[in-house]
This record gives C-alpha cells, sequence and structure tokens, in this order.
C-alpha cells in the first residue's frame, strides 16, 4: 500500500474530463473497489440516499486529502471506514441538536421470544431495502454499526473491533444480542 | 496473520440450504443478518454522480502533500 500512498496522485488526473481523469488515477481505482461499500455504510447509517451519496462524496474527498497521513498500518478499506463512521457520527450529532429522537426501547427485543435460529425470509425483493432500513433505525446506534461493519467479509472481528474501539472479543459478545434485535425488528416490518 | 472466517459451519450449511431453497420456491431467504446485508449491499447501486462530483472536487485541489522519503529526495 506504500506505493499508493507515495506517490503523487493528483498529478496523475486528466483536467480536462474530471470524471475520466478519475477513472484513469490510483485513487479512481481505490474509489472504485471500496465506494460501494462506504455508500453502503452511509446510506444505512443516514437513513437518506442524498445525504449518503453527499457523505460518499465528503469521505474519498476527505481521504484524498489526507492520503499522505495513511501509514498502510490497517488496510485502505478499514481506514476509509474509520472516516466515514466519524463523519456520520458527526452529521448524526448535528442532526440530534435540531431534533429530538427517541430510540426503539430495548425492551421490545429483549422480552419477544428469540428467532435467530429460522432464516429470515422475504417474499419482495424491491422491499427488502426498504425493511432492512426501518429495521436498522429501530436498533441502537452501536448495533447498527456492529452489524454493517460485521457483515462486510473484508472485515475481520478484529478489525471489526479496532472500528468501534472494543475487542474482538466485545464485538462477538455484542453481535449475539445485535443479531437477536435485528430478526425480531425484521419480523415486525412485515 | 490468518483471518478469522465469521460463519462457522453451520452457518455455512444453513447458507446453503436457503440459497437451494430460494432456487426453488422463489422466495428469498437468508441464513443469517449478515447475509441479508451483504445481499442488500450487493443489489444497492452507487449514484454515479458521486464519482463524477468528485473527479470535479479533486480536480480543483492541489497535489496531496508528499510522503517524508519523498520530501528527502525531491525537495519541497
Amino acid at each position: 500500500m506504500n506505493s499508493i500512498v507515495s506517490e503523487p496522485l493528483a498529478e496523475r488526473n486528466c483536467p480536462d474530463e474530471p470524471q475520466a481523469g478519475l477513472k484513469s488515477s490510483v485513487f479512481g481505482e481505490l474509489y472504485t473497489e471500496h465506494s460501494r461499500a462506504i455508500y453502503y455504510l452511509c446510506l444505512r447509517m443516514l437513513s437518506d440516499p442524498d445525504k449518503a451519496q453527499d457523505a460518499t462524496h465528503d469521505v474519498f474527498l476527505k481521504a484524498f486529502r489526507k492520503m499522505n497521513q495513511f501509514r498502510g498500518e490497517s488496510s485502505f478499506r478499514t481506514w476509509l471506514y474509520r472516516i466515514a463512521i466519524n463523519h456520520c457520527h458527526n452529521l448524526q450529532a448535528a442532526w440530534h441538536e435540531r431534533h429530538m429522537q427517541t430510540n426503539a426501547d430495548e425492551a421490545i427485543w429483549e422480552t419477544t421470544p428469540a428467532q435467530t435460529d429460522s432464516p429470515l425470509r422475504v417474499l419482495e425483493t424491491k422491499e427488502l431495502g426498504e425493511r432492512i432500513q426501518k429495521t436498522l433505525d429501530g436498533l441502537t446506534p452501536e448495533y447498527r454499526l456492529l452489524l454493517l461493519l460485521v457483515s462486510d467479509k473484508e472485515l475481520s472481528y478484529e478489525q471489526v473491533g479496532a472500528l468501534t474501539e472494543q475487542s474482538a472479543d466485545a464485538v462477538r459478545g455484542k453481535l449475539h444480542r445485535a443479531r437477536k434485535a435485528f430478526s425480531v425488528l425484521f419480523q415486525k416490518t412485515a | 496473520m490468518k483471518r478469522e472466517t465469521k460463519l462457522t459451519q453451520q452457518e455455512q450449511e444453513q447458507l446453503a440450504a436457503a440459497q437451494q431453497q430460494t432456487k426453488t420456491s422463489g422466495a428469498q431467504e437468508f441464513a443469517s443478518v449478515e447475509e441479508m446485508l451483504r445481499h442488500d449491499a450487493l443489489h444497492t447501486s452507487v449514484p454515479p454522480t458521486i464519482a463524477h462530483r468528485l473527479a470535479e472536487s479533486v480536480s480543483q485541489l492541489p497535489p496531496p502533500p508528499a510522503r517524508g522519503w519523498w520530501r528527502r529526495f525531491f525537495g519541497g
């Protein structure tokens, strides 16, 4: 990864056609590889496609500006995730200052019979995204983030733990409760 | 460093069974929450306007500062 950060990336961009320049640059290749993961995280954290677009743009622009600070101690995707999580948290904090919002009562899933062993079934593909969003919105921010990160196959429990500032064992422990909470809430969205 | 797989043997078997049932029934079933989220992410398109906006933003920025070794050899 050092070769990526040591190159003067912006000089490889073509100034005549910005989008073509991005595609032909190393940074463009990184965007192609990681944009789906970052956009999806922003979309599901912010619950708003327009805000997710802005956030994804801002995350990659911030990464471009700070590229010289990336030391290769973590994977590039983990580094991007850290920027994205901080950015989304800042946006949510600003939003919460203007609006009062209450999280779903955790007691709901604590007292509901667990159905985590049975498969989650959906009949309509088009409804899946809406139901997932509604379910994630009902979870605590910590559970929501844990599930989103763990669902990325490229991240290990250790990396998820580093991103959420806890041990891998703590991630494993909380995941069980997060999965259960998701399953219970998801059934209610049917 | 060997990376730990997040799917247990039982989960992998459940996933395979669910995928097989999906083929035959037309319904979508997911063996785990993570599997459902992965499917959702895979079917979520990244709006192409982001790449265009990003390219425009990047083209207006000066080149990022070089790393230390680069500075030592080439000055600046």
